[in-house]
């Protein structure tokens, strides 16, 4: 969602900023020239650097504007209303053409003017009040001013931006057919009416806007509103001062304001800029101490609300349907399009993944996309990092209990040696360490005797040494050790009791603990069929290397219903065991389908320390 | 399970094995019936059997295991010697006789000797030096 700016695209817009700069001021400097040049008797210097000043101000406030964000609306309108403004500059002329040019272009700014002040500071007009203002005005000028263009001889004098006094020339652009008492009579005061009415509905306007705005946008528009108070305030007076018929010392004072108020707005548009500037500086700080803290939804919400400074703010995330489903932090679905046509700022900060998230906040933020957008990719980045903490702490957990289960599984297994020992080939030798006193004893009284005394303990001898083995062989076997784990497999199968064919794809020999895990994982998967799967005809143990040493123990006994039943203790040591090496284990049964084990296990290990 | 006395001569000392282990009380029974003047009085193979065959057969030696699942030797031990004051207890085990609790020398048994110890040598020394009551005999 960010552009971010190459090295090229920073040069070519500040080159085009500078441009735009040097061109207002030739601009200013030309209206001005102009006027001074041409200009008529009455208060002509006063009016060539009120004319400068204004198309001055405009240009210059429209580069801040662009500089701050190179996509901004209200930039370009300044733009033109600069344009506009430095022809309505041509009013002090006394040049027939140019006088008129200027008379149409005074009318023609004015619509532009009430959209400025309306669509500040977006550009964007926002709400069908608005929007309907902007459309009598423009509709005003197009049906009740600009055909007046073709029939007066004159144009209403006086008029704040001529100089020409009572020597003003005459309408460039009639037509003839003047029908000037109709005009006089009939349609100036209607316009008047209607352009005093339409300056009134805009400062009610700006007035709700402020009321209903967030605390930081009534801030920005409170020199926009005084701005357009004055302007429209001094318009309204002059008009009814002329229409009083008030002679021209007494105009003069609300004519000069008039002049003035242009520069006076446009400086309050800058004002307001520059306070949204330090707005955006104040809501990334309260951001960024805000995320400090682990946070959840709920609290984001409020920390984004306030950082912004709009209660309204709302926080969305796109739900299970993928982009164009959203729900809030309650699961319920919102319809983002519809809050876009009820004038919210909806930003959409995904970040290319599926899950997502949307702010919508007040229209007034549509201005400042970027600032909403840094916001939400640190909400973002901080609903990540809190997913990841949480998913971390689950591992954590999970490794520290298969831990504990491993240490215990370890431990119990060493208790089941020793007591294997104890009570087997210990009791055994004990009994026969008993056995050779007696023979001794009884050789010197009888040989024949003694003779099978000592047979009966090299029997004794024989089974201890089978014991001894087969605990051996419990803990590591030997054929394990010495030809790997096909060949241990297919001696373990001999001894199954349910027919066992075994195997085996581009197996070769693996570290000890990786040999050993998966040996008795089989043989413990072997003994589960044994036990759980009576009527099984035939289990199949599958071992390959394709990468990762895999075996899968496949039964065709009635299987069982995995869902919801936990894992026995020898299916937790499986796992156990092959989690410990990096390794997983799969079980897929249903009933009536047979049950298949399946694990593997890395065959590169990290290496561990000591 | 008991020969029965000669009608002269002195009584044979009668001896009872506890065990949990089949294979040393066959050992231990060869052993007894190998050793002359000693003969087998029955064999137990747990605390409880071993408190019942006391009372039927009052045997004057007991060999009692000390590591039974259970009631355990040293138990045992400790309920004969209130029980049968006139009976020898001698506590045998197959570990190291360091890993015998403490409470074996409190419970009144005679001695605690190892199992792989046992043999008629041992038997007789054991009467010899903890024997008691009127039908001791040695010979």
């Amino acid at each position: 969602m960010f552009e971010l700016h190459g090295g090229g695209t920073a040069r070519r817009s500040s080159i085009g900023l500078v441009l735009l700069a040097a061109v207002g001021l030739a601009l200013a400097v030309g209206s001005a020239a102009l006027t001074l040049a041409t200009g008529g008797p009455e208060r002509r210097v006063f009016t060539a650097i009120a004319g400068g000043i204004t198309v001055l101000t405009l240009f210059g406030v429209a580069v801040f504007a662009l500089r701050r964000d190179s996509r901004s609306r209200f930039g370009r309108l300044l733009i033109v209303a600069g344009c506009g403004w430095f022809l309505t500059t041509f009013s002090a002329s006394d040049t027939g053409v140019l006088y008129s040019l200027g008379r149409v272009a005074n009318w023609l700014t004015e619509p532009l003017l009430i959209y400025l002040f309306l669509s500040y500071p977006s550009g964007r007009l926002t709400r069908r009040s608005e929007r309907i203002v902007v459309r009598l005005a423009v509709g005003v000028v197009l049906t009740l001013f600009l055909p007046t263009a073709f029939l007066v001889e004159h144009y209403p004098t006086p008029s704040p931006w001529v100089t020409c006094g009572d020597q003003c020339p005459t309408n460039a652009f009639a037509v003839g057919g003047s029908d000037a008492g109709f005009v006089d009579a009939v349609l100036r005061p209607i316009r008047d009416t209607i352009a005093v009415g339409l300056y009134v509905a805009t400062v009610v306007l700006l007035v709700t806007r402020m009321r209903r705005g967030t605390q930081h946008l009534r801030r920005a528009l409170v020199p926009v509103l005084g701005a357009a108070g004055l302007r429209f305030s001094a318009t309204v007076a002059y008009l009814i001062a002329r229409r009083a018929g008030a002679d021209d010392a007494a105009l003069a004072p609300f004519g000069s304001l008039v002049l003035l108020t242009v520069p006076i707005a446009a400086i309050g548009f800058l004002v307001g800029l520059l306070s949204w500037r330090l707005y955006s500086a104040r809501v990334l700080e309260r951001m960024i101490a805000g995320l400090r803290e682990p946070t959840d939804p709920a609290r984001l919400r409020q920390q984004m609300a306030d950082a912004l400074e709009d209660p309204s703010l709302e926080l969305y995330y796109s739900g299970p349907g993928g982009r164009g489903c959203w729900r809030d932090a309650d699961g319920r679905p919102v319809d983002l399009g519809a809050e876009r046509g009820a004038g919210r700022c909806v930003v959409d900060i995904a970040d290319g993944s599926e899950s997502g998230a949307a702010i919508v906040c007040d229209g007034a933020l549509r201005d400042q996309q970027q600032l909403v957008e840094s916001v939400g990719s640190w909400v973002l980045a901080a609903l990540e990092r809190q997913r990841l903490a949480t998913a971390l702490k689950a591992s954590l957990q999970d490794i520290e209990a298969s831990r504990q289960r491993l240490a215990t599984a370890a431990a119990g297994e060493r208790h089941r040696i020793e007591r294997n020992l104890h009570d087997g080939a210990q009791q055994q030798l004990v009994t026969l360490r008993v056995k050779l006193e007696l023979a001794s004893e009884a050789i010197a009284r009888d040989p024949a005797i003694g003779r099978e005394a000592l047979d009966e303990i090299g029997s004794d001898v024989g089974e201890i040494i089978e014991h001894v083995r087969s605990l051996a062989s419990g803990i590591y076997p030997p054929l394990l050790a010495d030809a790997g784990l096909e060949e241990a497999l297919r001696a373990a199968a001999l001894r199954a009791s349910v027919p066992v064919s075994v195997g085996a794809r581009g197996l070769g020999r693996y570290p000890l603990e990786v040999e050993s895990a998966v040996y008795f994982c089989c043989l413990e998967a072997l003994q589960n069929a044994a036990k759980h799967a009576p009527g099984a005809t035939v289990v199949s143990v599958e071992i390959a290397d394709d990468g990762e040493l895999r075996f899968e123990v496949r039964d065709d006994g009635p299987g069982f219903s995995p869902d919801g039943s936990k894992d026995g203790a020898g299916l937790t040591n499986m796992r156990d065991r092959l989690a410990a090496l990096g390794g997983t284990l799969t079980i897929e049964s249903s009933l009536g389908a047979g049950t298949i084990i399946r694990g593997e296990v890395p065959t590169h290990l990290p290496s561990s320390a000591g | 399970m008991s020969t029965p006395r000669p009608a002269n001569g002195p009584q044979p000392v009668r001896v009872v094995t506890v065990d949990d282990h089949v294979a040393f009380l066959r050992a231990a029974e060869e052993v007894i019936r190998a050793t002359p003047g000693f003969d087998v009085a029955g064999e137990a193979t747990s605390g409880q059997a071993a408190l019942a065959i006391a009372d039927e057969a009052k045997p004057d030696l007991m060999l009692i295991d000390v590591h039974m699942p259970g009631m355990d030797g040293i138990e045992v031990a400790s309920r004969l010697t209130e029980l049968h004051a006139d009976t020898t207890i001698v506590l045998i085990s197959a570990q190291d006789l360091s890993q015998i609790p403490a409470a074996a020398g409190r419970c009144g048994a005679a001695a605690v000797v190892r199992k792989e110890d046992v043999g008629p040598r041992l038997l007789r020394r054991l009467w010899q030096a903890h024997g008691c009551g009127p039908r001791a005999r040695v010979s």
